[in-house]
């Protein structure tokens, strides 16, 4: 359950309602926002990347869906949420945009506290 | 089950949220405070001795760096010791008739945490035994203290450093009374 970046798509598009295609967000872009997702998280709770905070992890938009992605079960969730809002960022109606803040406030949330 | 795991699993259900490296790295720091505060970790090693040379560079146990000389022997040879970044200075310099027996230095010892290995080989088995719930607690201190974490606790942060800081200062006390006791059989009550 979400070890590969491939896992993280398919969550991603479940929730997006974004599993047929042509898809409405590429998997380019879902890859993009796990990248930037495991920045803010190495930002937010160092801890989490304790014996690889000098050789973080990298995903770019051309990473293949197979890679493993190195993140402490607890957090992968965490991580799900990451990319959800940022994904939903780019949606221009007011509802969308209330979708993408509720999703990044959970992933600060449940990076910062436990009752979250 | 290894008693490291122990603690590891006790620390899982205190600390909601902590990831298992972090977690170890903090109880190795603790290790590493705690042998530092309470010198509970004493082996002893063989030095030659040479005439008229007063300074002798300490080998330790592999894994192991000296926090201080707490004793040392020799059957003919009597000389105070000053131990200053790793390096044993006597006082008399020995002379040719000490060197034929050995000086036996009793060192008290930390884990060298630039080594990688297993957790549980960092300390002997007989200190995660018998110190089991002030290395539990010495943890947790650490742990709680930190900053803007799930775990951050300050308010139990300082109960459980306090803990851990009264139990290294009984342990400390209670090693030196038993050198004590060895030496000298007899003393006061402590109420006398």
């Amino acid at each position: 359950m979400l070890d590969v970046v491939q896992d993280y798509i398919n969550e991603a598009r479940a929730v997006l309602q974004d599993e047929v295609q042509p898809y409405r967000y590429s998997d380019a872009d879902l890859i993009s926002a796990m990248g930037m997702g495991i920045y803010e998280m190495r930002r937010i709770r160092p801890d989490l990347f304790v014996g690889s905070l000098s050789s973080l992890q990298s995903l770019e938009r051309t990473t293949p869906a197979s890679t493993a992605v190195d993140i402490d079960p607890q957090y992968r969730k965490t991580l799900l949420y990451y990319v959800l809002g940022h994904v939903n960022l780019r949606e221009d109606e007011q509802a969308e945009e209330a979708r993408a803040a509720g999703f990044m406030g959970k992933f600060v949330q449940q990076l910062l506290s436990v009752a979250s | 089950m290894a008693l490291s795991d122990l603690l590891l699993d006790n620390l899982r259900l205190s600390l909601p949220g902590a990831t298992d490296g972090i977690l170890q790295l903090e109880i190795k720091n603790m290790l590493e405070e705690f042998c530092r505060e309470t010198l509970a970790w004493r082996e002893t090693i063989e030095v030659e001795l040479e005439p008229d040379e007063d300074e002798y560079t300490l080998t330790p146990p592999s894994g192991t760096i000296v926090v201080d000389v707490t004793d040392s022997y020799h059957p003919s040879y009597s000389a105070s010791s000053v131990f200053t970044y790793g390096v044993l200075v006597l006082n008399p310099v020995p002379s040719l008739n000490d060197i034929a027996d050995p000086l036996t230095v009793e060192l008290a010892l930390k884990p060298d945490l630039s080594i990688n290995q297993n957790l549980e080989d960092y300390v002997p088995d007989w200190m995660w035994q018998n110190y089991s719930d002030t290395l539990k607690n010495g943890t947790l201190y650490r742990m709680m203290q930190h900053v803007a974490k799930p775990w951050s606790n300050p308010q139990m942060a300082a109960y459980y450093r306090r803990l851990f800081f009264s139990e290294t200062v009984l342990v400390r006390r209670r090693i030196r009374d038993e050198r004590q006791a060895d030496v000298y059989p007899w003393r006061y009550p402590r109420w006398a």
